[in-house]
């Protein structure tokens, strides 16, 4: 038995992967706040994508990916929050992980600490808005709710955002923004070739 | 370097702008590697397979939950057997996306109360350590300590105790572990549970099964499969259709 000819019935899947990869990593990075966690993120979104890739209209292909993503991360919360939850204490390598996680995003950058004090669909809201560069509208259309609610997790997640101690007084001053490597912001995840 | 907060339209667009630049620093600060796109597509495949299987598997596991539901009315009577009229979903439609609001409560009439006729249960008794299989690879059982499961992609058995102090057994409450497609958990401060329903951000509401150990310990295990993700909330009803417990979606 065989599996040579499947790539073939991918119909572009593995193309779209390779390309959407790095761009959704950054992006379930913003979300989760962890790499790692992001990666598998990722996996498991494309994993399922996969499934029904064939069904996903061309033009919507980005809608769904991202809808997807946002999604599962929030699955991933929910499971979290129960396992919080159930189990008093957390085993050693979660802890270390949650330990690690806030060491790392003391070295790395204050916007995560920053994000991490969001609730979900906050943290949600304004990743899609200042990374993914979207619009009310089609956030709304991602998150499946109305515009207004879209604003209302905007303005409290903005708000919560300048009041953050380290946003707002951080010890090192920000750098200019600057023309960036990389896709530029309004770039996609890419086409279904 | 940060923006006043108060000075108007420009420190708003000056906001706006350092948050771009931000996220995008942030984001830049990972270097991702090489997308694993034989894991995915193979990931892929094993979830298009399971959940062919799982959609074409479900109708039987409906049809056998419904008769051993059947069947354990005879040996295992609900304490409220012969009380009120049946819950008013059969148990064949355990599975089965359901919309609307619960069915409205049926008062327990003395003519109903004297009547002595059972009525169906929909809660499945089940031995301690049975293992019961919930959907395609995945087995529920119960122990008089709490919820065992096994299945999906970890061969690992997971475990959620009703006795180590975390679920507060005289309350009705409920707990949710989603994995994929496959959810289940535990629901507890009740004997009269009736139904428990995942609801999604539309509103669609998907039975779960039931399963208790005999005598009605006062919790139980839910499970069930439904066909999308996204956020889901919980609804634990008791026998009389009344809402005992809520877990909201996030």
């Amino acid at each position: 038995m065989t599996h040579a000819a499947e790539p073939e019935t991918d119909d572009g899947f593995a193309a779209f992967a390779t390309a959407a990869w790095p761009r959704l990593v950054r992006t379930a990075q913003l979300l989760t706040g962890d790499f790692h966690e992001a990666e598998d993120l990722v996996q498991t979104t494309l994993a399922k994508v996969y499934g029904r890739w064939r069904r996903i209209p061309a033009e919507g292909v980005d809608l769904y990916v991202r809808r997807a993503l946002v999604n599962n991360n929030l699955s991933r919360l929910r499971r979290r929050r129960v396992a919080h939850l159930l189990v008093p204490v957390l085993p050693e390598p979660a802890r270390h992980r949650d330990a690690g996680h806030a060491e790392h995003v003391e070295e790395r950058a204050v916007l995560l600490a920053a994000l991490a004090d969001l609730s979900a669909r906050q943290r949600t809201v304004m990743v899609l808005r200042y990374w993914d560069d979207l619009t009310e509208q089609e956030i709304a259309d991602v998150l499946q709710c109305s515009i207004g609610t879209v604003k209302t997790h905007a303005r409290r997640g903005l708000a919560a955002l300048r009041a953050h101690p380290r946003l707002a007084s951080g010890p090192a001053p920000l750098p200019a923004p600057a023309p960036l490597p990389g896709p530029p912001l309004r770039t996609p995840y890419g086409a279904r070739p | 370097m940060t923006p006043a907060p108060d000075a108007g339209p420009d420190a708003a667009g000056a906001w706006d702008d350092l948050l771009r630049a931000e996220f995008a620093r942030a984001a830049h600060d990972v270097t991702p590697g090489p997308a694993p796109v034989a894991a995915v597509v193979r990931a892929g495949r094993a979830r298009r397979r399971r959940r062919t299987v799982a959609l074409s598997v479900l109708a039987v596991l409906g049809v056998a939950f419904a008769v051993a539901a059947g069947t354990s009315l005879g040996r295992d009577p609900h304490p409220a057997a012969g009380l009120a009229a049946p819950p008013a979903r059969p148990a064949t439609s355990a599975f089965a996306p359901t919309a609307g609001p619960p069915p409205p409560a049926v008062p327990r009439t003395s003519a109903s109360f004297s009547s002595g006729r059972q009525i169906p249960t929909p809660v499945r008794t089940v031995a301690p350590g049975e293992r019961v299989a919930a959907a395609p690879g995945w087995k529920v059982w119960l122990t008089a300590d709490g919820k065992h499961w096994q299945g999906g992609e970890d061969p690992l058995e997971q475990f959620r105790s009703v006795t180590d102090g975390n679920i507060d057994l005289a309350r009705p409450g409920i707990s949710h572990q989603g994995e994929g497609a496959f959810h289940s958990g535990l629901y507890y401060g009740t004997r009269d549970a009736g139904r428990v329903e995942l609801v999604d951000d539309r509103g669609r509401a998907t039975a779960a099964a039931l399963l208790e150990l005999p005598g009605r310990p006062g919790w139980g295990v839910w499970y069930t499969v439904t066909r999308e993700g996204g956020a889901l909330g919980l609804r634990l009803y008791d026998r009389a259709g009344r809402l005992l417990s809520e877990l909201p979606p996030l």
